[in-house]
Formats: C-alpha cells, structure tokens, sequence
C-alpha cells in the first residue's frame, strides 16, 4: 500500500486531490471556500488537511487564498481518477452492476486497490471484453444472481409474473409505475400482438400494452397458476384476481383475497363450490376463470 | 363595464372521458388553437352566467405528474403556474383507483379543486356505487356524479363553478414516519437556502423522485451540490434499510396505497352479478393472432368507402354548384357588361378558388365522424397494438397507420388526421411521409397518360406508381429520420381502455370543429393561392386566360428547360405542373384547355413518349402536393416544415424523374 512513493494517503485526502483537480479543470481558481463546498466539509478541516497534503508537497497553498495541485499532486490525483474509471468500467459494464452501486462502489474501492490487482484488473477488463460474449457473461451472471428471473419479453401468453425489478431509464420506469407495475407486483401476461410486438398484460384490473423493448427491462419470476375455474379438489393459494379494482373489491369481500387459503370442495361444470375461512361459497364458473391460484403444500 | 372574468382548468386522466365532458360543459363555445411553441392542441371553452365569464381550459391527459411527454408536460406546468383559479379534475367512476392516484399528488400542490365523477351509469351497470358524500368528507372537496354523454349532471357542475365551490384537498398521503423526516429536511433545506420556491412539499417530493425537470430548476444555485448530498444520503440509507431501488418506487407505492385505502372506504352495494366480461369478449375478436388484422382491413374499407364514396359526390356536387353558379354570374356579368377583368376575377379567381376548397368538405366532416367514433369506442388504441411491429420498422407507432392510409383518399383530411398520434415527434415525421401516398387526385393524371402510353398495362402501371409511392414515403420517413426529426421514437406504454359505445352527439359536434377549423384556416391560404394563379394567368390584360402569353405562359416558358432532361421541355407541361399545384386534378385539366380543340389522345403522343409519359407520372406524384396540403401542414406542423416538404419534394422530383428518364434513353441506346 505505500507504494506510491511511499506515501500513504488516506481515502479522505485522495478526494481532496480529485476534487481540487476537478475544479481546476473547471477553469476555476480554487478557493478553501469552494473546496468545502465540494467536499461537504467545514472550512476549517478543509485548511488542516491542506495543510497536511502541503506538507507531503502535493498541495500548493498561496497566502492570499489559491489553492494549486504540485506535479506530484497532480499525478496523484490523475491516478485517483483513472482508478475510479477503470474500477467503474469493471463494475458496470463487466458485473454489470447498476449504476448508483457502480458509482458508490468505485468510490469507495478506488481508495484501497492495490497497485498490483488494478494492473491486472485493467488487463483482466481488456480480455474479457475481446476473448467473452460480454452478452452471454451478463445473462450467465443475472441467473445466477436473480435465479428464476426473465425477462417479460419472454414470458409465454396467459401467465402470471411477480415483477422483481425495472431496469428502464427513469422516465420510462416512472410511466410504468404511474401505471401500477411496481416491484413485488402481480402482473398478467395476456398475449402477444398478432405480429409478435408489442404484448398485452394486465395489471391492477387495467389492461396496457407494452412494446418488447419496454417490456425487456422489466424482469420478472413466473408464477406457476391454475384458475380457479379448472382447480380440482384440494387445497390452493389465491394468488391473483385478473380483474379491474372495483371487481376485485368484490371478491375480496367475499373473503377471496390473495394469499389466501382456499379449499375447492367441488369443481363441476358450471359451478364451483369452495371453502374459505371455515364458509362455504359457490361461485360461477366464468367468475372462477378470473381468479388464479397457486399450489398449496401443506407443511406437515 | 368590466366583466370578472375567471380561468379553470379541466385536468383528467386519458380515456377518462375528459374531452366528452368538456363538449358537453362548453357545447360549440370553445376555440382551438396550439399551446405556445409547440402544436399540442389547446382547447379552450367559454362560459357565461350572471355577468362572470368563466374560461375552460382543456388540459391534455395525466396519470401523473411526472411529466413523461410533451402533452404531460404542458398540463403539469399549467397546473404549477398558478394562473387559473381552480381546477375540475374528471375521473372515470369505473376508474377510481387511477383517479385517486393522481389526487395523491394534487394534493401536494394546495390547489383548489372540483372532483367530477364520470361514467357513474356505467357503476351503476356493473352494480356498485360510490358513497360519493364519504368520498367528499375524506377528501374534503366537492365531489360530482356525472354521465358526460348524456349531460346528466353537468347543469349541478356549471353551478359549481360559477359559484366557485372549488376547495382544497386535505388527505394527505401518508409516506410513513422515517420517509416524512426526510421530506421535511429536504423541505427546510429547499426554504432556507433557495429562494423563490413554493410548494415546498411538493417541491421536495420531486426531487426525491429524481424528476430531473426540478433538479435542473436549481442546478445553477450556490447550494445545489449540498443538497444533492443531502438527497443521495438520505435516500440510500432509507432505500437500504427498506429494499427499495429507488425512492420513487417508495413513493408511487405509497401513493397506490392511498389510493385503494380511499376506494376501499368509498365502494358500496357491489354485487357479483355485473357483466365484467363484455370488453374482453370483444377484444377476443378484434386482436385476435388471425382475425385481427383482416378485421381491421374490413373496418378500414368500410371507414374509406363512407368517406369517399359518400364525400366525393357530396363535394363534386357542392363543386358543380360553384360551377354552374360561376357560368351564371359571368353570363349575368357579361349582360351587365361589367369588365371582363372582374368579372374573371369574381368567377375563375374567388369563386372557383372557394369552390376548390369547399368541395374537401364532407370528406373531412365524415372523416372525423367516423374517426371520432372510432376512437371514442376504444378500438383507437388496438390498432396501434395490432400494426406497432410494422410501423416501428420505418420508425413510427402503430397508430400512424391510421392517417396514413386515409391519404390514399386524400391529403387533407390526412394530415389533420395526425392528430391522433399523441407525440409531436410522431405527428410530424406522419405529416411529412403522407404526401408521398398517392391521393384520389393523382389517380386522373395516371388514368389520362397510362390509358395513352400504356394500353392493357395501365393497371400495372397506375400500381406500380402506388407501390413507388409507398417505397418512397417510407424511405423518407427514415431520411427524416436522419438528418430531420432526430428525437428517438417514444416507448410503447399504452392504457387499452375496456370497449364502449361511442357517443353520437360528441362525434358530431367534433367533425363540426374540425370542419369549422378547416374552412377558417385553411381557405385563407389556399384563397391566396388560387388568386396569385389566376393573377399570373390573366394578366397582362388582354391575353386569353392561362395562354402562352400570360405571365403563367411566360413562367411557363421560363420552367421549360429545366423540365427538359426529364423529357418533357414544352410550355403546356411545365404550366399544368405549375396549375396542378392548386389541386392536382387541375394538370389534367390545363392540358385539356392548352390543348383544345385537339382531343388528349390525339395530342399527346405528338408531345411524349411512353417514356417521358411515365416520367411526368413521376414527376406529378412527387412534386409540391396541392396548395391545400401544403396549407394544412403549415397549420399542423408549422410553416418551417411546410417550406422543407416542398423543397423536398421539387428536388426529390425533379431528381427521380430526371434519373428515369435518363437512365431509360440510355437503356434504349444500348437496346437498338
């Protein structure tokens, strides 16, 4: 770690470095007062650390206020920088890693790699972007990270998904969400365009379509279901009501509430009789056909 | 006497029924014109009761106040500005739960409100009903049942607005404990070191939203970096404690939470008995993976066959008139023996001009007729389902297919057609490829010079025009695209509303607005067109109308050369080019009147061969479209794009049919 001509800079100082560089390249003379700015940090701390990195010959700080990097400061502070990028660019674009995680990851990991695995890690980068299908790389790594997770591109007509995450950018995401597809949602898989784009799914009782690019960043676990309507006897989850609010407000009176135990005591066509909290309900097979059940596995 | 004059602004959620709900509180006392800047229709209606005017300004249709597109945006900053003195929110009573959720964010904005319920027939159908005296109590505004397409209760909502009963919402959204600390530091962060911003709440939530528009707002402050700091901390020390990606899916959670707590308080007498499948039924059928499309195709036939079988004999017998009436006053003039040149100026000029313009007239009313019912019974939005795929590949939505296969009928009532689309990116890369697709107006000039140059193949001649025509506008669209328009294609995240029976009256009075904007708007420049023309062709005083030495004979002359390369540099085809740009029936026409006594088919092929023949055909479907089209791309998109489509299509033109024709002789040397 004191390899950087055997000075060791704490995390703390390296930002001082970056944020001095940063504003200088700004065309900015540097003050104390816009260094504090930048920091977030009390003036006065900001002087006792110039003062330190000054002492270290890094830092030039002029009687009548001027903040200046040395060339070895500046050096320093380039290296902060590019290890920042270069960490940056592993994160995102080898993990894949979200933005915001990447961003506050290299952060904090620009501070504390060794000399020694960031030259490697810059060659690692350069293979595996020239010899691997970054492509296959992602999808092997989402699997195995989010195990049952796709995309709602690729879910087949008539099933039901729990969304995990939106990965749209912010205004796409947002309209999704001013829609009702939110994380942790039930969302309705009803079928594909006749030309295969865009696709139909039902969400909070509203039917919306949904082009397959917009659909892509959408990833979701596919929800093994049986309707009611087709159950046979036994016991089942409700899990979702494939209609509007105010029909759901119906059903859910009646004590068909998602997350539910239901036991279908008979199933014959037209009519379906049924259990729920002790009462004993017959319902309509077209009614049965909007409402979705999962298995129920009885923990003995 | 000054009169009190007062703004309100009518906000709703798309397909709630806002734009029926408007008609029916305005009737035919609205003016239509565009939001400053940009061509999003503004709509605004007025009111008048016991000396107070009341303004009624039409709001395009938000789910949210996360201003996502143009439309958004302009009904958002609206509400913002402060200039109105209240709102009327409409939401749809089958809908409430999306209404709720946009009233969780008005009521951060503190703005006084009126809640209609529309539709409310429609619960009463589906057998439930809304304690609407409870949801006034929990909301604490006042709350209206209407059925807009009947005008039942719209008389008790005219009364509320003019005794200005608007008030404002007192629920508040609750976002929990921890997430209120974090507002309220951002809240007093914002008031004690930035200066100017109201709506603090409001203001904070944005931000930790991450809605760039408002961050952008203070990026220039002192303070901006502090808070920046502030939001990014707190919000990841709440998104990490309660697994949240970002606070805005917090917030819009909530936001559904409150929501459906209100609709589960509000909702009454709901049976089990109610008919919720008669929309799906239907969509069965119409978005069917075999049907849907043939379907469609029959719809579209039947909506073009109405529209120009029963509009072209309305608007060929409205032109007869103007003519017959024309032949009357000029006899009438000449028995007068008034002067010739006012008398040509009274018939050819103005009355023929107007007669032009008139006989678009029923084509354009049945066309909103059948569109407006169309849309309003929800099919609108399953086209743009079923056609995305086949327009995304020249860059458009599905829904463009629409406006674009009417301007096989006509270019008018196409562009204006547009207006569907909901995005100005989308309305006008639309309005710019239609003029490519060969109008009813073309097809004379391709009857007359296939029918000489190319008998028993005019069929495959006049298709093979269409089809290039087609190539053509698509290729436009992607050159648009290009060098144009670069702004990418919207995301397709569309509501399919449930199917409903399409109101009569609202259809008609909307063709009647459209037809009305039409006639103001358009007859203006096309009137100075025609004009201009029938100048150029009468003067120098003396000369036969349109001859050689007319000043249009003159320009004429004048054109001639540059159209010899293509194979035609004689004066009568570059004067019909130039006449055709009134109305392209008008080249087949000049011909015939440079021409006469000689029949066409006798003369012509004295003047072209089959190959300048299908060179001028080229030419004819590529050129400026007709003055009307031009007037009303002006209107629709605005003058700078009217200017590039008809540089754009001259060069075009010219270039293609010089390359034709060019390569064709070249072909034939080599033949022989």
């Amino acid at each position: 770690m004191f390899d950087r001509e055997n000075i060791f800079l704490p995390p703390t100082f390296e930002n001082y470095l970056k944020a001095i560089w940063n504003l200088s390249q700004e065309g900015k003379v540097v003050r104390v007062k816009d260094l504090a700015d930048a920091l977030n940090l009390r003036g006065g701390t900001v002087v006792s650390g110039l003062k330190n990195l000054a002492q270290k010959g890094l830092v030039v700080h002029h009687h009548y206020g001027h903040i200046e990097l040395t060339q070895a400061g500046k050096i320093a502070a380039m290296e902060v920088i590019q290890k920042h990028s270069v960490l940056y660019d592993f994160l995102r674009n080898g993990l894949k890693v979200d933005e915001k995680t990447a961003e506050m990851d290299a952060c904090s990991m620009e501070h504390y790699i060794s000399k020694e695995t960031y030259h490697r890690l810059i060659h690692f980068l350069e293979y595996i972007k020239e010899k691997l299908s970054m492509e296959q790389l992602h999808k092997f790594l989402e699997e195995k990270v989010n195990p049952n997770t796709i995309r709602l591109s690729e879910v087949e007509d008539d099933t039901l998904v729990l969304v995990k995450s939106i990965e749209a950018p912010k205004n796409i995401k947002q309209k999704l969400m001013d829609l009702g597809i939110l994380p942790n949602k039930l969302i309705f898989k009803e079928k594909e365009a006749p030309l295969g784009d865009p696709i139909e799914i039902i969400c909070g009782g509203i039917h919306i379509s949904l082009g397959k690019r917009e659909a892509e960043k959408i990833l979701v676990i596919k929800k093994e279901t049986i309707k009611l309507s087709k159950a046979p006897r036994g016991n089942f989850y409700i899990s979702f009501l494939k209609a509007s609010s105010i029909q759901a407000k119906k059903l859910t009176d009646l004590g068909i509430v998602p997350g539910k135990i239901v036991e279908v005591l008979e199933n014959n066509e037209g009519s379906i009789k049924l259990k729920i909290d002790g009462n004993i309900l017959i319902l309509d097979e077209s009614i049965g056909s909007f409402i979705y059940l999962e298995a129920y596995h009885d923990k003995k | 006497m000054t009169k009190n004059k007062k703004i309100f602004g009518i906000i709703g959620i798309p397909n709630s029924g806002k734009t029926t709900f408007f008609n029916s509180l305005t009737g035919l006392h609205q003016h239509t014109g565009n939001w400053p800047g940009v061509t999003v229709e503004k709509k605004v209606g007025i009111m008048e009761r016991d000396g107070l005017e009341v303004e009624l300004v039409d709001l395009p249709g938000i789910l949210s106040l996360s201003a996502n597109s143009l439309d958004e945006k302009i009904s958002r900053d609206f509400l913002l500005k402060g200039e109105a003195d209240g709102f009327v929110l409409i939401v749809d009573a089958l809908n409430l739960e999306r209404g709720l959720y946009l009233i969780s964010q008005l009521q951060e904005l503190e703005i006084p409100l009126i809640l209609v319920l529309n539709k409310i027939d429609k619960a009463r159908e589906a057998e439930f009903s809304i304690d609407i005296k409870g949801l006034e109590a929990l909301l604490n505004i006042p709350v209206f049942p209407c059925v807009a397409t009947r005008e039942e209760g719209i008389e008790e909502i005219k009364r509320a607005i003019f005794s200005g009963k608007f008030k404002i919402l007192k629920k508040k959204t609750n976002y929990g404990e921890d997430f209120e600390k974090i507002i309220y530091k951002v809240e007093k962060f914002l008031e004690e070191n930035f200066k100017g911003i109201e709506k603090g709440r409001f203001f904070a939530l944005k931000l930790l939203e991450e809605d760039k528009e408002f961050s952008e707002k203070l990026k220039m402050e002192e303070k901006y970096p502090q808070l920046k700091e502030l939001i990014e901390k707190e919000a990841f020390l709440f998104c990490s404690r309660f697994h949240y990606k970002d606070l805005a899916e917090f917030i819009s959670e909530k936001r559904y939470g409150f929501a459906s707590g209100i609709l589960n308080e509000v909702l009454k007498d709901y049976s089990l008995k109610s008919k919720i499948h008669f929309s799906n039924q239907i969509d069965l059928v119409l978005t069917h993976k075999l049907f849907g499309i043939p379907f469609f195709i029959a719809v579209l036939y039947l909506l073009f066959s109405l529209v120009f079988y029963i509009g072209n004999p309305a608007g060929n017998f409205i032109k007869k008139i103007f003519e017959i009436s024309g032949k009357n006053l000029e006899t009438f003039f000449l028995s007068l023996s008034f002067p010739k040149i006012l008398s040509s100026l009274i018939v050819n000029g103005i009355l023929n001009g107007v007669g032009t313009v008139i006989q678009f007239l029923p084509n354009i009313f049945l066309l909103f007729f059948f569109i407006s019912l169309l849309e309003d019974s929800g099919y609108f939005t399953r086209i743009s389902f079923l056609f995305d795929k086949f327009m995304h590949l020249i860059g458009l939505h599905g829904k463009a297919i629409l406006p674009m296969i009417l301007g096989f009928g006509c270019n008018v009532p196409a562009i204006m057609g547009t207006r569907i689309l909901e995005e100005e990116r989308d309305r006008i890369l639309t309005i710019l490829i239609i003029p490519f697709l060969s109008c009813s107006a073309r097809l004379p000039i391709y009857v007359l010079f296939a029918g000489i140059f190319f008998p028993e193949r005019e069929g495959l001649v006049i298709l093979s025009l269409y089809l290039f025509g087609m190539l053509l506008s698509f290729i436009s669209a992607r050159f648009f695209q290009k060098f144009l328009i670069k702004k990418p294609l919207s995301p397709m995240i569309m509501e399919l509303p449930p199917y409903h029976i399409p109101s009569f009256k609202g259809a008609l009075l909307h063709s009647w607005i459209r037809a009305k904007l039409f006639l103001k708007k358009a007859s203006t420049v096309i009137l100075a067109g025609v004009l201009v023309i029938w100048f150029l062709s009468s003067f120098p005083s003396g000369v036969e109308y349109g001859s050689k030495d007319s000043f249009a004979g003159k320009i004429g002359e004048l054109i001639s050369p540059l159209l010899k390369p293509l194979g035609f540099g004689f004066y009568q085809a570059a004067l019909a080019l130039l006449f055709g740009i009134v109305a392209k029936e008008v080249v087949v026409g000049t011909f015939g009147v440079l021409f006469s006594p000689n029949p066409l088919k006798e003369i012509l092929p004295n003047y072209f061969t089959p190959l300048s023949a299908f060179s001028f055909m080229l030419i004819s479907l590529i050129y400026i479209p007709c003055i009307s089209t031009i007037a009303m791309i002006k209107r629709e998109a605005g003058l700078k794009y009217a200017l590039i489509l008809i540089l754009y299509t001259l060069a075009l033109g010219w270039l293609i049919s010089f390359i034709f024709y060019q390569t064709g002789l070249l072909f034939f040397k080599i033949a022989h």
